[in-house]
């Protein structure tokens, strides 16, 4: 049972850094691999913030809009000029390469290369057992943020006229612009949305497990590559189930005493679902897409 | 990095060359002329250059790996070598010799780590190397020295079989496989411990070996190994699962091989599990981050050593008093590894006397004075280390960590003699 709620908080890291990375990956056909500089980059600036003696929220708070803004700094100054230029297939995804590059050299010179943490004080301290089952603050934290991010995503994408207007425009873009959207608003809209999402799953990942690292994006950058690629591009339930998916099948391996092979079968996974359904779990057919 | 090692390739071709083989046979043919005239021409120009104060400069390379995964040891290394290389230059002043070390990032990567070693010898014209972080680096850049025909002496790298390399690497960093084999047949029945887990990553050479190791001494001991759990990668954060498994399995002891970057989110995440048992592994667990970040969860860990984190002799106690004031820290084993190879260099550099003749003439005397340096003063063990066949020994030390409250202290439970720790031993 310990393992189901280990499984749940696991989901739920994963799911809110893929969101983010699905978001801009679904609506504008970019890999943006920046995503994991800006989830260290969140972490850091909580780091930061909580050792000049602020609250760990007012850090979550200042660390989730930093990343939201460098976010969209990685849009308007590299991606934008690009998109006007016309530059596509891999060039959008080169330069945010080069912007993550850019961000993880400039975090290795400030944190001096070490693994650091948040002050333990300014942590939840909390641990609750329910019969053989111990859940920490820290945990609940985790899954709470989760919740919130998708409830929040999913009332914004579905029950506002934004929403429609950002989906339309994930869409197919040129139609959106001919019936008089404003989609580079709505994209920039887009990347702060990603670059928030990455930021709050970066400091919740610094919480839960004592961890700030300039290099931490890179586990999740594949980890959320594989969820993208489980749930379909663009698709916010996709994106849930998947995180659960691949968590459960890392969780799972190691309860079957197969932690050798964690990774093996999560991308064993993967393989098997490109080839039986290209699309993933709510993709949309190629064909539905412009 | 993942997105490094996956561009890399793509990084590394200066050249805009038309086919690829064309690229392969250039790069090869360069790389062939690299090492003669590494090999080669260096024999033409002198060793012997002198700076302002009229001291004669021996130019050190100090590869480190000071970014990447393994730069939570490596930065250590590099501050307390900075001090090394002051004290060096001291005690060297009298005989007119001067050491200028050259810093090189290695980023914690093996092909990097190769290039690094061929500019400090091709293009900054060291005499001597002493460096390198971690096992993997050694197995990659000192093949590279050894084919340079330049002295390269390991400061962290504890792998085994190193010297065996060629006749110009040398090694103060010891693996710790003797250490931690007499540690754990002394601690297990000290602890009354009849079984234990271990939780290892697994694509880490040194990791593997230490894990070998300690459960063999467990086993022997009275205490298997009942669950032995894999890492994913090194960047892993979440070892919840594993750890979860593992204390299901009520084990006595926990035995901890991973990185230093990663020991103290393993020990939090292990008492938040329900592991309370003690925590067996490498120094890398006394290392001051992992506490830092552990906090009162590095309790009751037990590690082996060669470096006695509280002092005890007059050298070792001016070093940490030093390294205090200087960073406002604690040294670590990291910090006294780069220290002691320092502190070897520079023994070599004051027998082998000034440079005269060829820099590779000067190379090939350091090679010898190096090798069997002898008895000289160190940080190390009891006081001292023995530099002999190209490989130092020294006395053993195993710690304890003790909290109180949120503070914890090491404390010596044991120190062994380098005579005893190193009898019979093979793998220099």
């Amino acid at each position: 049972m310990q393992q189901v709620v280990n499984t749940i908080v696991t989901a739920s890291v994963y799911a809110m850094f893929a969101l983010g990375f699905n978001l801009v990956l679904g609506g504008l056909n970019i890999l943006n691999l920046a995503q994991g500089a800006l989830f260290a980059l969140a972490a850091v600036v909580a780091y930061e913030v909580t050792h000049g003696g602020s609250s760990i929220w007012v850090g979550l708070v200042v660390a989730a809009l930093a990343a939201a803004a460098v976010s969209l700094a990685i849009n308007e100054l590299t991606l934008a000029p690009l998109r006007r230029r016309g530059g596509a297939g891999f060039l959008p995804m080169v330069a945010s390469l080069g912007a993550s590059l850019i961000i993880v050299a400039l975090l290795r010179e400030h944190t001096g290369a070490q693994v650091l943490s948040l002050p333990s004080g300014a942590l939840p301290q909390g641990i609750h057992k329910i019969g053989s089952v111990t859940i920490s603050d820290t945990q609940l934290l985790a899954v709470g943020a989760a919740a919130v991010v998708y409830g929040v995503t999913a009332l914004v994408l579905t029950r506002s006229s934004i929403g429609r207007a950002v989906r339309a425009t994930e869409f197919d873009e040129d139609a959106a612009r001919m019936i008089g959207l404003p989609t580079e608003s709505l994209i920039r809209l887009m990347f702060l949305m990603s670059g928030l999402f990455a930021g709050v799953a970066g400091v919740v990942t610094a919480i839960l497990y004592s961890t700030v690292s300039y290099s931490m994006g890179d586990e999740f950058l594949l980890a959320g590559f594989v969820v993208v690629v489980l749930g379909g591009f663009g698709s916010v339930p996709g994106t849930l189930l998947a995180s659960v998916v691949l968590a459960a099948i890392q969780v799972g391996s190691v309860s079957a005493g197969l932690s050798d092979y964690s990774n093996a079968l999560a991308f064993g996974l993967l393989i098997v679902m490109l080839m039986v359904r290209p699309t993933g779990f709510f993709g949309a057919p190629i064909a539905a897409r412009p | 990095m993942l997105v490094g090692a996956r561009f890399r390739p793509f990084h590394q071709e200066e050249e805009n060359m038309a086919g690829r083989s064309a690229a392969v046979v250039v790069v090869a043919v360069s790389g062939a002329l690299g090492l003669a005239v590494a090999g080669c021409g260096s024999g033409t120009s002198s060793s012997a250059k002198t700076n302002s104060a009229g001291q004669t400069v021996v130019k050190v390379g100090v590869p480190l790996s000071l970014s990447g995964p393994v730069a939570f040891a490596g930065v250590q290394m590099q501050k307390a070598m900075k001090l090394g290389f002051k004290d060096a230059n001291a005690s060297l002043a009298a005989s007119g010799i001067k050491l200028e070390p050259v810093f090189a990032d290695d980023k914690s990567d093996q092909p990097t780590s190769i290039d690094v070693t061929r500019r400090l010898v091709q293009q900054d014209k060291v005499a001597v190397i002493a460096g390198y972080t971690a096992s993997n680096i050694c197995q990659a850049a000192l093949p590279v020295a050894q084919q340079l025909k330049v002295p390269a002496l390991n400061a962290d790298c504890v792998i085994p079989d190193i010297v065996k390399m060629g006749d110009y690497i040398f090694r103060t960093a010891q693996p710790l496989d003797p250490a931690l084999s007499l540690m754990t047949t002394k601690v297990a029945p000290q602890l009354g411990l009849k079984s234990s887990a271990s939780l290892v990553l697994k694509e880490n050479p040194g990791a593997v070996n230490a894990a070998k190791i300690m459960s063999a001494g467990l086993a022997k001991a009275g205490a298997p190994i009942t669950d032995a759990e894999s890492v994913r990668t090194a960047d892993t954060t979440n070892f919840r699962s594993e750890l979860t498994r593992i204390a299901s399995k009520k084990p006595g002891a926990l035995v901890i091989a991973v990185l230093g970057g990663q020991a103290g989110q393993v020990m939090v995440q292990a008492r938040q599990s329900g592991l309370d048992v003690p925590f067996i592994g490498e120094q890398n667990l006394g290392a001051s981050s992992v506490i830092e970040i552990a906090g009162k969860a590095a309790a009751n860990t037990y590690f082996a050593t060669y470096w006695n984190p509280t002092g005890g002799t007059p050298k070792n106690d001016k070093f940490i008093k030093d390294f205090k004031a200087a960073y406002n820290a604690e040294p670590d084993t990291f910090a006294a590894n780069g220290y002691a190879a320092v502190e070897t260099i520079a023994a070599a550099v004051k027998k082998a006397g000034k440079p005269s003749g060829d820099a590779q003439s000067y190379r090939e005397k350091l090679k010898e004075t190096l090798g069997n340096l002898g008895e000289i003063e160190s940080i190390y063990g009891d006081g001292k280390l023995t530099m002999k066949d190209r490989a130092a020994t020294m006395g053993a030390i195993i710690v304890k960590l003790n909290a109180s409250g949120n503070t914890v202290t090491p404390e010596v439970i044991d120190t062994i003699p380098g005579d005893q720790v190193f009898a019979g031993w093979t793998g220099n």
